[in-house]
């Protein structure tokens, strides 16, 4: 079942005194899919880790499912900028490891991990260490490993960041389609205006630091998305008003730089 | 491929026999009397017709080194994950390690003899001290150095600390536990001698150390050579069974060895 997000005033300041997030408040409707959008630095990967429950809020209330944000309390699930894999352990080791925390025995996770790596079209790498895989490849093992929990939350900071365009593409098709079959909420940070709109049924853009919340913009598009999508004026259009609405938010963060 | 691994063989024995032929020529051409320098063919005779002895006493060198060895692990393992769960800990007996680790074995040596009544014992205890600050030092630097991200992983999963050793920091600690264990095969063998030497050649069990030192006192310089081909053939011999063992768990994953012809 996914759950619902809710931030309500939400500062963070870290222990060497920097504020990362001001009186940030949002919320997200069990199910969706949210992008989070802006500039470096200003507080989206902060937000992710304090809805995880990998980071205490230093004032507000970050509440998944109606309950205080805690990790290893909920089925959240958490995808990193690097595929962040076991390298002494092969791929399917790797996609099991949720499940063997979740004392599931060893057939058992194994099978359903096959299962996964099958979804995300690596069945016949099951074998292989990350160290023998593209890097795409690795991201997709790393998908795997996070929807093989069928979390409420699915949390994704940058995962495709590191990757070249035409593989971004692909795997942007791929996270929608498996993201359509689990449906569970979705959040995640890019950098890319593309990316943020043909992915989400919501852009959260964030400006700072300290980040806050600059605009709020719904993508009335439906899905299933086909990659002619992004060839058709809606599309552009709402990329339009995404760059727009980050302008500022660019602005103010250079100002704050220099 | 085959190439490589062909003159990862015949280089160095090569070298070997061609360093073991010119020391034979040296000492043929030129008439060194064994008694200053035996040819490697009188090491080898030698070696051969005082066997039995030999074996005896590098059968009693191996059993200290390896179990110093076995200990060093043991205690530096558990040490480490001990230092690596409690900082306090960490900073009350680290300096107790360093300072062991500084002093020179012989000069601990006589001390560990007077207060420990089983010789045997004391050359343990003495390999033991040589060999175990590697494998601390190097387990707590591997046990630290776990990927951050895999540890929120396990946070965010609900990891037991039992499961986060097994699935992160125990796999995480391995090749720098194994380069510990690289530096602490040869130690161990070195602490095991030198402590026999310091004490001296005494009861009825004796190693490698003692037929030295009793073939000293005779010069009968063959066999010092005989008795000190044998340690360091052992020392090789841990080497590259450290450097096997390291093949063996790492070598599918860890890019000291993959990266390797």
């Amino acid at each position: 079942m996914p759950a619902t997000i809710e931030l309500a005033q939400i500062d963070k300041r870290f222990e060497n005194g920097v504020l990362a997030l001001q009186a940030l408040s949002v919320r997200i409707a069990a199910g969706q899919f949210v992008s989070l959008l802006g500039p470096s630095g200003c507080g989206k990967s902060t937000v992710l880790r304090l809805i995880a429950g990998l980071e205490p809020a230093s004032a507000g209330q970050v509440l998944v499912d109606g309950r205080p944000a805690q990790a290893g309390r909920s089925v959240m699930s958490y995808v990193f900028q690097e595929p962040t894999l076991m390298p002494w352990a092969s791929v399917l080791d790797n996609v099991a490891l949720p499940l063997r925390i979740q004392a599931m025995a060893r057939r058992r996770a194994r099978d359903k991990a096959a299962e996964a790596l099958a979804a995300v079209g690596l069945a016949e790498r099951a074998a292989a260490y990350p160290a023998e895989l593209s890097g795409g490849m690795k991201m997709r093992v790393s998908i795997a490993r996070a929807l093989i929990t069928r979390p409420a939350v699915l949390l994704l900071d940058e995962p495709f960041a590191a990757l070249d365009e035409m593989t971004r593409q692909r795997l942007n098709d791929e996270l929608l389609g498996l993201w359509g079959q689990q449906a569970p909420t979705a959040m995640f940070v890019t950098h890319s205006v593309f990316e943020a709109v043909y992915l989400s049924q919501r852009v959260l853009v964030m400006g700072g630091p300290p980040g806050h919340l600059v605009a709020d913009l719904p993508v009335a598009l439906g899905y299933p998305r086909a990659p002619s999508l992004r060839l058709q004026p809606q599309f552009t259009q709402y990329c339009r008003s995404v760059s727009e609405a980050l302008q500022p938010a660019e602005a103010g963060a250079g100002a704050q730089r220099s | 491929m085959t190439g490589a691994l062909r003159a990862r063989w015949l280089v160095p024995s090569g070298a070997g026999i061609a360093a073991l032929v010119a020391w034979e020529a040296v000492v043929r051409l030129r008439g060194v009397p064994p008694y200053i320098l035996p040819s490697p063919t009188l090491i080898v005779h030698t070696l051969w017709i005082n066997l039995d002895s030999l074996l005896v006493s590098w059968w009693y060198t191996v059993k200290i080194t390896f179990g110093a060895l076995l200990l060093a692990l043991a205690g530096g393992v558990l040490l480490a994950c001990a230092f690596a769960l409690s900082r306090w800990l960490e900073l009350a007996l680290f300096p107790f390690a360093v300072a062991l680790q500084v002093t020179p074995i012989v000069a601990i040596a006589p001390l560990i003899l007077i207060y420990v009544d089983s010789t045997t014992a004391s050359l343990l205890i003495c390999a033991f001290i040589v060999a175990f600050f590697p494998v601390l030092s190097n387990t707590l630097v591997g046990l630290r150095s776990a990927d951050p991200n895999l540890q929120d992983l396990l946070t965010l999963y609900g990891a037991t600390r039992w499961q986060r050793l097994r699935w992160l920091l125990a796999p995480s600690a391995l090749p720098y536990l194994i380069a510990g264990l690289k530096i602490s095969g040869g130690l161990a063998l070195i602490g095991a001698v030198v402590a026999e030497f310091a004490a001296g050649a005494a009861g009825r069990e004796t190693g490698l150390a003692s037929r030295i030192l009793e073939a000293s006192f005779r010069t009968e310089i063959p066999k010092m050579y005989a008795a000190l081909a044998l340690v360091a053939l052992t020392g090789v011999a841990i080497y590259l069974a450290s450097n096997a063992l390291s093949r063996a768990l790492l070598g599918r994953w860890h890019p000291s060895e993959r990266n390797r012809d």
